[in-house]
């Protein structure tokens, strides 16, 4: 149980970097090819994706914010827990990506 | 041959994927290394751009600019008014001392005839400077010789209309040269 909850926590985790990096990455490539700034186009990708890349990572708000109605709701609170770290560790993953692609573009925060 | 290739697709799937993941994996290798270079050299191509804009815009308003002038700058040129008569009022005891100096004179001012009077008119000394106390040898029995004072210039309807008086130098001491 606790060895799923960790591994569930990871793939959030990554799961949002990848979505930013991947979509950050391809996105300047698409921006390369139409003839856009693609440096500034990541930049503004990377803050665009974060949400949906938490929301991608954490497979869908409506499941999550049900999981939260049925297990407060069913006293247990701490399945509860796991989904707030869960939403964290996703949270994460995506700012980290955007703080990498801030770093790589910017050379700072 | 289609079938072949299709055939060979097929059996290399993973290398076909692999040929895709690298040259995505290429492509942003690209992008991390002149991304910003890449950005740069746009910013530049589009503030040329804007410079050339605007540069042709200039000449399009200096193209109109002038065609507007040199429109106007023709008609001005067709309405400029230009001598076509020169009169010459002489003021003299005899007459025929005027009939000859206002022939003389008249005959000394042809070239001004179709020139323009507003440039007589800026510029009257030029009249002063050739008419003023110029002396006329009249050939008569005596060979009479006067001299000229311009005293009044006007410029009307096309005319030059010169008022002179004449004063005449046969009774004093004159050298024989004649201005």
């Amino acid at each position: 149980m606790e060895q799923e909850f960790w591994t569930t926590a990871v793939l959030d985790f990554l799961i949002a970097l990848g979505v930013v990096l991947g979509g950050v990455i391809l996105g300047g490539l698409g921006a390369f090819i139409t003839d856009e700034y693609p440096m500034f186009k990541m930049m503004r990708l990377a803050e665009q994706l974060k949400i949906w890349a938490m929301v991608a990572a954490i497979g869908g708000t409506f499941d999550t914010i049900k999981n939260f109605e049925i297990t407060i709701l069913g006293g247990q609170l701490n399945l509860a827990f796991q989904q707030i770290v869960f939403i964290v560790s996703a949270f994460l993953g995506a700012h980290t990506g955007t703080v990498l692609v801030r770093w790589l573009i910017q050379g700072g925060f | 041959m289609a079938k072949g290739i299709v055939r060979g697709f097929e059996k290399n799937r993973r290398c076909f994927v692999m040929f895709l993941l690298g040259i995505i994996a290429g492509s942003s290798f690209f992008l991390f290394v002149y991304g910003q270079k890449i950005d740069g050299l746009l910013s530049e191509r589009n503030a040329i751009y804007y410079a050339n804009n605007q540069k042709y815009k200039e000449i399009m308003k200096l193209q109109k600019e002038l065609e507007q002038l040199s429109k106007k700058g023709s008609s001005a040129q067709k309405e400029e008014k230009r001598i076509k008569k020169i009169m010459v009022e002489v003021d003299a005891e005899q007459s025929y001392i005027t009939d000859a100096v206002k022939a003389q004179i008249e005959k000394k001012l042809a070239p001004f005839l179709d020139k323009s009077m507003d440039w007589i008119g800026n510029n009257p000394e030029i009249l002063e400077l050739i008419l003023e106390k110029e002396q006329v040898i009249i050939e008569d029995s005596q060979k009479t010789r006067v001299e000229v004072h311009l005293k009044y210039v006007s410029l009307y309807d096309e005319t030059l209309k010169i008022w002179l008086k004449v004063e005449d130098l046969s009774g004093s001491q004159i050298s024989d040269t004649v201005k």
